[in-house]
């Protein structure tokens, strides 16, 4: 459903977003997690061709999100960090209108109405003017133009940011149901919000994919092992994965992003308690290997889970 | 197609549904209807005198003709009159847009560019139709009252409608460079008003310069128009600066996409 090939995004000399790659299949809930000014924002506005990137290839439904714009807006549903509501007009108005602009034919558009209000839980409000509602309604009013059209795919900025934790609550159960018929890509700074409402997470940080896997595996992860993240050349990939994993102290070595600019990436897990940066180039170098990266990477996932885990007091699951 | 008069819609809904759109007209209706009694009061002035003066010298009076005592500088009070309006009626296009973050909802709606600016600049240039639609009241008035030329009325409209587009375009460009709607309303105004008078520096400059001064000056072309001169040059000129201000738009909100 949705394929991001080497993703970058520069403002000016910031680099945003820094070659991601990542897929999300049909059905999936994928949660995008890092802290803020990760670059969650800037993928999800490139993926709903808000913004142009730099450099790299996103697919949206098949679709590129460069040459063929229009065709991926019909595909997608968007609800931006603060949902872009027009204060003065009716809730009912609002989906009318953006019914209208997307393009849903007139005899469905009732249905389609019908279908987001009963979803969303918006009977009581439906004649309202949006100025006035609370904070959760709004998120809720953002979510239901996102429906309008039955897209295939359902893109969330941070949907629970700024709501009160039983608002948090009837959100993240809304986005489950959602799961069920829609592909859903949510980002958001909150560890909990990912395990309770998403299959699989990327974890994002400084631009950077740095981790990817399922909520209960990556928890599992995180406790008892020490990962490195090196990038090599110079050498046939399966060959260099063969010896490093024959490598003292090395519990298993995973490639990671192949078809970077140079070299592969390998993921190398070690014992928490290990060190084996020294030795391991040392080796590299007695095997005359290009080395391009050599970074622990458990060390500062651990530092972006600490950074997550600490936001979210207060909310009851 | 559909979404670009869903959008319409919305944005004359939007002006009437706020005070805006009320104050504004009410505004207008004001000063249109000030001017034009105050206009058509010098001119009856004029013609007691005249005949007053005519019985005098026992003489036939003089013809007055209404098309240039009332109608001509009524027009150059609605122009001024709209000078001001306008910026009011555009300031809000694209500023609120962006300031609400829905700006970003309507660009990645299945909706391109040019359809989003082209809905947004027939909203607004469709407010200014309807003040214009009020005036027709006064010539009316005239025409029940005396007896203008109807031609040069008609092709001061003309004109009218014609400049009108390049205010609302270049009111809607300024409108997409800002989040802040006074602040577009006030450089709208400054930037309409510099076209208005520009042609004023062309009687002490000379050659070529004040032929390009004359050229670019709104109120050298609506002056042919309001004299009953349809010509094409003035029709160009107002086209080009409505596209020309439609573009920067579209370059505008382009370049705002850009940044992000």
């Amino acid at each position: 459903m949705i394929e991001v090939d080497g993703l970058t995004k520069r403002y000016g000399p910031v680099v945003a977003i820094d070659h991601i790659n990542f897929t999300v299949k049909e059905g999936e809930i994928v949660g995008f997690l890092g802290p803020n000014g990760a670059g969650k924002t800037t993928t999800m506005r490139i993926l709903t061709t808000f913004i142009p990137p730099s450099e790299g290839k996103a697919y949206v439904a098949g679709y590129d999100v460069v040459e063929e714009p229009l065709s991926v807006r019909k595909q997608i549903g968007y609800v931006p960090e603060n949902p872009p509501l027009y204060s003065d007009m009716k809730v009912l108005d609002y989906l009318k209108f953006m019914g209208e602009l997307r393009q849903v034919p007139k005899k469905s558009l009732q249905e389609g109405i019908d279908y987001v209000v009963d979803k969303c839980k918006l009977g009581d409000v439906i004649h309202k003017q949006i100025g006035h509602l609370s904070k959760g309604y709004r998120q809720r009013v953002g979510v239901a133009q996102a429906l309008l059209h039955n897209p295939k795919i359902l893109i969330l900025d941070e949907p629970t940011i700024g709501l009160d934790p039983k608002q948090v609550v009837e959100v993240r159960k809304l986005i489950r149901e959602l799961g069920r018929d829609h592909t859903i890509m949510l980002s958001t700074h909150i560890l909990p919000e990912v395990s309770v409402t998403c299959d699989r997470v990327l974890i994002i940080h400084k631009g950077k994919i740095i981790a990817e896997d399922t909520p209960e595996e990556l928890a599992k992860k995180l406790k008892g092992t020490h990962t490195l993240r090196i990038t090599l050349g110079g050498d046939n990939p399966e060959t260099m994965k063969k010896e490093l994993e024959n490598f003292t102290e090395v519990k298993s070595v995973r490639i990671f992003n192949e078809g970077i600019s140079k070299g592969t990436t390998f993921l190398v897990e070690t014992e928490k308690d290990v060190d084996i940066r020294a030795d391991l180039s040392r080796f590299i170098i007695f095997r005359k290997w290009d080395l391009y990266e050599l970074t622990p990477v458990g060390v500062s996932l651990e530092e972006v889970f600490l950074h997550l885990i600490t936001m979210e007091e207060g909310v009851e699951q | 197609m559909r979404a670009l008069w869903a959008i319409w819609r919305k944005e004359l809904k939007s002006y009437f549904s706020t005070p805006l759109a009320y104050i504004i007209l009410a505004a207008f209706l004001f000063f249109t209807g000030f001017f034009f009694y105050n206009i058509l009061s010098y001119f009856s002035l004029a013609c007691i005198q005249s005949v007053q003066i005519a019985q005098m010298y026992r003489r036939m009076p003089q013809p007055m003709n209404v098309n240039v005592w009332v109608v001509q500088p009524f027009f150059y009070n609605l122009a001024v009159i709209s000078l001001f309006l306008i910026p009011l009626v555009t300031m809000r296009s694209f500023s609120e847009e962006k300031r609400l973050g829905t700006l970003e909802l309507l660009i990645t709606s299945p909706i391109t560019n040019t359809s989003l600016i082209a809905a947004k600049f027939l909203s607004a240039y469709t407010m200014f139709l309807v003040m214009l639609a009020f005036t027709f009241i006064y010539q009316l008035i005239l025409i029940l009252l005396g007896k203008p030329d109807i031609l040069p009325i008609l092709s001061g409209y003309l004109g009218f409608a014609l400049m009108g587009a390049v205010f609302v375009a270049l009111g809607l460009f300024i409108s997409a460079l800002t989040e802040n709607q006074i602040l577009s309303a006030i450089i709208s105004f400054a930037l309409l008003l510099v076209l208005w008078v520009v042609n004023w520096a062309s009687i002490v400059s000379g050659g070529w310069i004040a032929t390009t001064l004359d050229y670019l000056s709104l109120s050298s072309h609506l002056t042919r128009f309001i004299r009953g001169v349809i010509d094409t040059s003035g029709i160009i000129y107002f086209l080009s600066f409505t596209a020309l201000g439609l573009f920067l738009t579209g370059q505008a909100v382009e370049s705002w996409r850009w940044r992000g």
